[in-house]
């Protein structure tokens, strides 16, 4: 398989920083909200349930020792009863002062009826309380009577209607060689019993143990589910849903009697206080997650878009060349800004290089062109050929010789291997060598002399730079020319700059001409304009700004043309 | 969540099922430490459970039922395979009993016995304690050791004081309305007369089993019926205590009003007959204060305990072992110290 082509573009979202950030963040923040959350709600819940069931446990521990203190108080009339009637020999001479006994029990404890002492067959009621009549009829059939007698050392507790009930009880009397039996009615439990806020729904139940209700405080019926419920736990406490409430559901026996009690109390606040604080804490966790999913994507914005946007640019750049390249806005953090500003700075560079660049190739072919146009142009040629042949005609063959050496070196040297840059040497070599041809074609018309110091004949420049100006003054200068021509070419530094000269007695350029030429140097145009225009943009391509070409003229008497060169700054380097 | 709820109820119910293999905890309740006879009981129980080399927890519920459900259910909620109990109240057998059912737990209940009509359809619960009527039974024995019949019928029988033929007693009881107390205060009586004595029941007054309740009672009873310095307030000639420790108390009265007097038992104006045989009761018949006291035997009713706890742990077939097991008592007297 071929690799895919690698591309900047959008194609795997999940390879961009953006996604990772908010990935790696995200899933960090989520984790630790969440287990924050959690744990907050493992110990809240911890603390608010067991708080407030030990609380609402001791609640009911509370009331259901009332209760047994209460059926305790019930039973401690009977064991007065008991010791009252023990030594009791003739109950019908004895009657009236304890049925005033009785009387004074039922005064004190309101929640008491009637007491009444019966004869072990039951047919015979031997001391009863004021209030209480018997009517005669046989006792010795009901549930309490039977249930007495067939456990003799028990206090018998038999329910009857309306949350009332009895004690009876078999009790020996006349010092223990009778027996009979004691009846005591209960009409209500005692209010302070139960006078304990349960909260919504609650209530407390007595029931036998096949879980037959016997009282309830809110004379509410024992449903089966609550039944169920009850049957589950038997003696303890437990925490369940019945109907819209949460109860605590605390069961107990009640001491001294078969009866057992269960206390309902409401216990949906608990409920709703870790509902509310689930809800809470959901929510915060949520907002917290979702501020912080913000301020990562804020974040990860503020890098990516400039990045983005860079990239964006360098993709177009790409497609599309340098030439298209437009700035990028600077923006985002302190690093995407500096990163926009250096990518700007450099992109610039690249352009105005790349521009240079091209620039100068343009004008070098250019400069070649001409070059070899002149160099192999046919008349030159020639002619230099034709002057050979007559030097040679001539008998001079010392000269043919030189002609022949100077065509050669001139040639190499504009060739140079195809090096642009060569030493200054070599330059004024080639200018010697075709000034020596010209001078022998022109047969002494001018003459022209060098001023270079040879300690600049090592520092590089690029050729064919004093050529073309040299070629002007013999064209446009000296030639037709009366008297002697002079050509005088010269170098020298000026501080760091190489100042080379090439001054000629001809005729001079006019004051438009050279103002042409001025202007004719900002003309990006490389196939218009002349050699020294030419000269002129291959010098600010190599050199940079400092790089000049000066123009003094004086019409019939000379012009002068003088190259500046801050050899130090050369930009390109193609040796 | 639900993994880990899996692994957590994994993990209870491993260390339950550990627990009950490697350690299973015996519980040992009774229903009060200041119970001098039940502390021998317990105690006697303890060295059993010792020698057997089993793990156990015994805990006192200081006459609390609640207290005492409390600590049922919490030693039942780790998972015991038996637990031995002395109940406050009697009557919460069932409520237990249906609780232990729910973890298959057994139960043996000692000293305090629970209704027949509980323990019914409950193979695996128990129950070993005195036998309250023998027990009666035996401290009539004991006073006709005293009041010997012919004498009696002869008139001639020298702690029948008055020398009517008639024994004027008088019974300290425990706690009124107690099974216990009702028991041997019925049947200490009933069977003199079954006997054919001729009794008078003076009164009676209640000691709540302990000793400075025998003293209280001791005092109340002899404002109406004994004066040391009147002669003709001195009708006592019995004194039926439901225990030694309130037997003690009543001692303590009489020695402190120079009735009774650093004598043999043959010389004392008045004759006390206790129950329990304690250390307590056994000094006082020792030291000639009372005549003699039943053997309400801890040792023998703590063996029989630790021999069908042992059962029950090895896993033996308990289908013929009778549910209720009463342990018959014995008379001490300085005779048969």
């Amino acid at each position: 398989m071929e690799p895919a082509p690698q591309t900047i573009g959008k194609s795997n979202f999940f390879h961009t920083l953006a996604f990772r950030m908010g990935a790696s963040f995200g899933t960090l923040i989520l984790f630790f909200t969440s287990a924050f959350a959690t744990t907050a709600y493992f110990t809240f819940n911890n603390y608010v349930t067991t708080s407030a069931k030990t609380q609402a446990e001791a609640t009911s521990d509370t009331m259901a020792a009332n209760y047994d203190d209460y059926f305790s108080s019930v039973i401690s009339v009977s064991n007065f009863v008991a010791s009252e009637v023990y030594n009791l020999i003739d109950p019908a001479a004895s009657s009236a002062s304890l049925s005033s006994d009785f009387d004074s029990i039922i005064a004190v404890k309101t929640d008491l009826s009637s007491v009444a002492f019966f004869s072990y067959s039951g047919d015979e009621c031997l001391v009863n309380d004021s209030s209480f009549s018997f009517d005669g009829h046989n006792v010795s059939a009901t549930d309490w009577f039977l249930n007495a007698v067939r456990n003799p050392t028990l206090n018998i507790f038999t329910p009857s209607e309306n949350n009332s009930f009895k004690l009876s009880k078999v009790l020996p009397y006349a010092k223990g060689s009778s027996m009979g039996v004691l009846m005591v009615q209960v009409s209500s439990l005692a209010s302070s019993v139960y006078k304990v806020d349960l909260g919504g729904g609650g209530h407390a139940v007595i029931y036998d143990k096949d879980y037959k209700l016997i009282y309830d405080s809110e004379d509410s019926l024992l449903a089966e589910e609550e039944v169920s419920v009850l049957k589950d736990t038997v003696i303890g406490y437990q925490v369940r849903d019945l109907g819209d409430h949460t109860y605590l559901i605390s069961q107990y026996t009640i001491s001294n009697t078969r009866w057992r009690l269960a206390i309902f109390q409401n216990f949906d606040a608990v409920g709703q206080t870790l509902s509310n604080f689930v809800i809470t804490t959901v929510i915060i966790a949520v907002a917290f997650f979702f501020v912080s999913m913000v301020v990562l994507s804020f974040l990860s914005n503020s890098v990516t878009k400039p990045l983005k946007r860079l990239r964006n640019s360098m993709q177009v750049v790409e497609d599309k060349g340098y030439t298209s390249y437009e700035p990028v806005s600077v923006s985002g953090t302190l690093e995407t800004r500096d990163l926009a500003r250096n990518y700007n700075e450099m992109m610039l560079r690249i352009k105005s290089l790349t521009d240079d660049v091209i620039q100068e190739q343009n004008a070098q072919r250019l400069a070649e062109l001409h070059a070899l146009q002149n160099q192999i142009n046919p008349h030159f040629l020639y002619n230099t050929l034709d002057s050979i042949v007559f030097l040679i005609d001539d008998g001079k063959k010392k000269e043919a010789s030189e002609m022949v050496v100077a065509l050669s070196r001139f040639f190499r040297i504009s060739i140079s291997k195809g090096r642009n840059i060569i030493p200054l040497e070599d330059e004024i070599e080639h200018v010697r060598n075709y000034l020596l041809i010209q001078k022998l074609r022109y047969k002494e018309s001018f003459e022209y002399s060098f001023d270079v110091d040879p300690q600049l004949h090592d520092l590089r420049v690029i050729k064919l730079i004093l050529q073309p100006l040299v070629e002007n003054a013999i064209q446009h200068g000296l030639l037709n020319k009366e008297g002697v021509g002079r050509i005088a070419i010269s170098g020298h530094m000026n501080g760091d700059i190489l100042v080379l000269t090439v001054r000629d007695n001809g005729f001079g350029i006019m004051p438009d001409k050279i103002a042409d030429i001025y202007s004719s140097f900002k003309d990006k145009n490389v196939y218009n304009g002349v050699g020294l225009k030419n000269v002129y943009q291959r010098l600010k391509v190599y050199f940079g700004e400092k790089a000049d070409v000066k123009i003094d003229s004086v019409l019939d008497e000379g012009t002068t043309i003088t190259l500046f060169i801050p050899v130090k700054e050369r930009k390109i380097n193609e040796e | 969540m639900k993994n880990k709820g899996l692994v957590l109820s994994l993990l209870s119910v491993l260390s339950v099922c550990s627990c009950a293999n490697a350690q299973d905890t015996i519980g040992l309740f009774i229903y009060d430490s200041n119970d001098t006879f039940m502390a021998s009981f317990a105690n006697s129980v303890e060295e059993g459970f010792d020698a057997m080399g089993v793990t156990y927890l015994f805990q006192a519920a200081g006459r609390s039922q609640d207290t005492q459900n409390q600590q049922v259910i919490s030693l039942l909620d780790q998972g015991s395979s038996l637990s031995v109990i002395n109940l406050v109240d009697r009557l919460a057998a069932s409520a237990i009993i249906e609780k232990a059912d729910k973890s298959g737990t057994s139960l043996i209940f000692i000293n305090r016995e629970p209704l027949q009509s509980d323990l019914n359809g409950h193979p695996n619960d128990f129950y070993v304690g005195s036998d309250s009527e023998q027990a009666g039974d035996l401290q009539a024995s004991l006073a006709e050791q005293l009041f010997v019949k012919g004498e009696m019928d002869a008139k001639t029988c020298p702690y029948d004081k008055n020398g009517d033929g008639v024994i004027n007693l008088v019974i300290i009881k425990g706690e009124e309305g107690h099974q216990d107390t009702e028991l041997r205060t019925a049947r200490c009586t009933k069977r003199l007369i079954e006997d054919g004595y001729s009794i008078n029941v003076l009164t009676t007054a209640t000691g709540n089993w302990t000793t400075e309740g025998g003293y209280q009672a001791m005092e109340t009873i002899a404002k109406d019926y004994y004066d040391v310095s009147d002669p003709d307030k001195q009708e006592i000639e019995l004194i039926y205590c439901n225990n030694d420790d309130m037997a003690a108390g009543a001692v303590n009265y009489l020695k402190d009003k120079g009735v009774l007097i650093n004598a043999a038992y043959s010389d004392q104006p008045i004759q006390i007959i206790g129950f329990d045989g304690t250390q307590t009761g056994r000094r006082l018949v020792e030291d000639g204060y009372i005549y003699g006291t039943v053997l309400n035997d801890a040792v023998t009713q703590g063996a029989h305990v630790c021999a069908l706890a042992q059962k029950i742990l090895a896993g033996e077939d308990t289908s013929d072992v009778e549910q209720i097991d009463r342990v018959s008592g014995k008379t001490i007297t300085k005779s048969t110290l």
